[in-house]
């Protein structure tokens, strides 16, 4: 990485103690907290919203030095409360800021020609100013070119290529804060800055002419392969082909590979387990802790496989085109384009696509793309229709023998979630979530081959905060079903979940059951379907002993009540992993709270409605 | 007039957009006073529109384009 100052010889005394406080200015999205995080080594949250330095924060250089970061901005015309601010410190009459001795201003060199406003905006603060031009590594590899000598010969101010991710290019920088380039400030070069921002285009034309700076090119083959992607017929059914080949290496490979692994691993854990005598103790080690652990790597490999074709999608650039396509259904009900692709992997899981919302800029469609994505008919509750539909649906063909009636009732079951999902989509837009009609601008980057690091280290990322911050809380909250489906323990044996706390709770919820026709035991289950939705089976087995579950439940249950089932476990939020999730994705307990309070109420709603019409109708 | 208002291969000059939701995503996609513009296509009877800036194509809809102002160059 080439870095560069202003070629002018600065014979003045140049100040030895440095810049006391240092302004950091830029716009959002452009490595500016990355770069303050570098600077200061004070750990903060980068993230890819606007306005995520709303507040200005302050770090300690090693020298001691202060550097403020400003609020992330386009402009300094004070229109918003972040511009005000900005302009406010920049001036030095924010309250609470010490005056500014110096500005590090850093833009993003694969699109110099957004900047050239605010460049010249921040220059005519008259300060101290060092233009970094981040993402300069970026601009080269898509052909693009820089002349930070001639840039800063042109802006008449220090200029520095630099990859703040990286570090690159930093020796400039602190250079520049010691205040080996002061003097430089004083010269009249600084009048071509002078104005409050000429039109950009202008100024970036002369940086081009110069031979400063060439835009990344437009590839031909983008504008070629557009004209079929983003064409009405064609665009949709390339879309739907990519999903349906995505969903295939999901549910062929993935989704048994996670059962492989916490199956083996469960059975890793038997096999250890016998050595330990203790039966309380092995079975809180074994049954507790190691099948809890079993079950959350379980869910890695859905997980990887998950962000493998988002992070593909992403990184190619055919994401930006999906979400394109899809902007128009996602419309009818109040959000856009960019919520499509999470809400189509929450039919794998919703964990991952609750995780992938992060892509949403505006907080409002994320939200509400997060608190409709478990209505998504997820993997998981494929086991429970099969055994439920198995036992229940007979083999019949129907529609002229073109499709199974089991197949059918399948469908059914994911068209009342999708359902679901819409419904509460356009009850959030116009209630807590109201606001106007929702924006959608988004960029179509040239496609690209996805480049590798890219992918690993957003693999290694997602598996990193889904085990570590997710894992965590779904490992505690699995624990206290554990225990509570255990307790209490007898002669030192654990007792069996048809004994157990969890038992006790089962039979006090029992009389709220009884109007959907489900009995204790279905009951029980569902509780046990927290830790996983597909443990309703197991416990089922279990609670029904020897007996066949698809006959014990059509002996006591009936079709009216199997069905009343279905929808209960269609829409209710039967998952710790997902509430975990939302949690940390919202940073708080109170939505996902809000979520299961209204995705029971309505499961509740839903399934006693269709239990009474099952009834009226004698099935 | 407006983005919206363009026909396809027109092209014009932002003049700036309106305060508001989208301010701050559209000047982060290039639509700052001065950009050109050009109208690529629309999708879906006009709700979509492709917009070539300074070079690079976005995506946005029909009203978001209402709040960018700007000055039409020449028709074709």
């Amino acid at each position: 990485m080439s870095t560069a100052t202003i070629p002018v010889a600065t014979k003045a005394p140049a100040p030895t103690t440095g810049f006391r406080t240092i302004g950091l200015i830029g716009p959002p999205n452009v490595g500016k907290t990355t770069l303050f995080n570098r600077l200061t080594g004070m750990r903060q949250k980068v993230s890819n919203y606007s306005g995520v330095t709303v507040e200005h924060r302050t770090g300690k250089l090693k020298s001691g030095q202060i550097v403020v970061d400003l609020p992330g901005v386009w402009s300094l015309t004070p229109e918003s409360e972040d511009q005000r601010i900005a302009v406010n410190v920049l001036h030095g009459n924010q309250h609470g800021v010490a005056k500014l001795d110096a500005v590090l201003l850093v833009v993003d060199g694969t699109a110099l020609q957004r900047y050239m406003g605010l460049i010249h905006e921040v220059l005519a603060c008259n300060l101290p100013t060092m233009v970094l031009i981040n993402m300069a590594d970026e601009l080269v590899a898509r052909n693009g070119y820089i002349d930070p000598l001639a840039v800063a010969r042109e802006l008449g101010t220090p200029t520095a290529l630099i990859s703040a991710s990286r570090g690159t290019g930093m020796e400039a920088v602190y250079h520049f804060l010691q205040g080996e380039h002061a003097a430089a400030q004083i010269l009249p070069v600084l009048q071509a800055g002078g104005n409050a921002a000429p039109g950009c285009a202008t100024d970036c034309n002369t940086l081009t002419r110069s031979g400063a700076y060439r835009r990344p090119h437009h590839s031909k083959f983008t504008r070629a392969f557009d004209k079929w992607a983003l064409h009405p017929v064609v665009g949709p059914v390339m879309c739907i082909l990519f999903i349906a080949a995505a969903f295939q290496i999901m549910f062929r490979m993935a989704y048994p590979a996670g059962v492989w692994l916490s199956d083996w691993l469960g059975e890793l854990g038997t096999r250890f387990g016998a050595y330990i005598s203790d039966a309380v103790f092995r079975a809180i080690l074994v049954d507790g802790i190691w099948n809890g652990i079993a079950s959350i790597l379980g869910f890695l490999p859905t997980i990887l496989c998950m962000f493998l074709v988002i992070t593909l999608l992403e990184d190619s650039g055919y994401m930006a085109r999906a979400a394109v396509i899809a902007d128009r259904t996602m419309g009818h009900v109040g959000l856009n384009g960019r919520s499509f692709l999470p809400l189509l992997s929450a039919y794998a899981c919703a964990v991952p696509a609750i995780m992938a919302t992060r892509a949403i800029p505006s907080k409002r469609d994320r939200l509400a793309t997060i608190l409709i994505a478990p209505f998504m008919t997820c993997s998981a509750r494929l086991p429970v229709y099969a055994l439920l539909i198995a036992a229940f649906i007979p083999q019949r063909q129907v529609l002229g023998n073109a499709l199974g009636l089991q197949a059918v009732t399948l469908m059914l079951l994911y068209a009342v979630g999708l359902l679901a999902a819409l419904f509460t989509a356009k009850l959030l837009h116009s209630s807590v979530l109201k606001g106007r009609a929702s924006m959608f601008a988004i960029e179509l980057p040239n496609y690209r081959m996805p480049r590798l690091r890219t992918i690993l280290l957003a693999l290694y990322d997602r598996s990193k905060v889904f085990l570590k911050q997710v894992g965590t809380v779904i490992l505690v909250l699995n624990l206290a079903v554990w225990f509570l489906s255990h307790l209490p323990f007898h002669n030192g044996e654990p007792s069996d979940v048809g004994a157990s706390y969890l038992a006790h709770i089962g039979d006090w919820i029992q009389p709220m059951l009884h109007p959907l026709g489900l009995n204790r035991n279905v009951g029980i289950s569902l509780l046990t379907a927290f830790v996983a939705r597909e443990s309703v089976v197991s416990t089922l087995a279990t609670l029904y002993g020897q007996v066949n579950v698809g006959d014990a439940l059509r002996a006591e249950v009936g079709l009216a009540g199997a069905i009343a089932l279905l929808v209960f476990f269609a829409l209710a939020m039967q998952c710790t992993a997902t509430l975990a999730v939302v949690r940390r994705e919202t940073n708080s307990w109170k939505w996902p709270l809000l979520q299961f309070a209204y995705m029971t109420v309505l499961a509740y709603g839903a399934s006693f409605l269709t239990y009474r019409i099952a009834l009226a109708l004698h099935v | 007039m407006h983005l919206a208002e363009l026909q396809q291969g027109d092209t014009a000059t932002v003049l700036g957009v309106a305060q508001g939701e989208a301010y701050c995503q559209l000047c982060a996609l290039g639509l700052n006073a001065g950009a050109e513009v050009e109208l690529v296509r629309s999708l879906s009877r006009k709700s979509l529109l492709i917009i070539r800036v300074d070079g690079f194509d976005i995506a946005l809809r029909n009203e978001t384009a209402r709040t960018v102002k700007i000055r039409m160059e020449h028709g074709r």
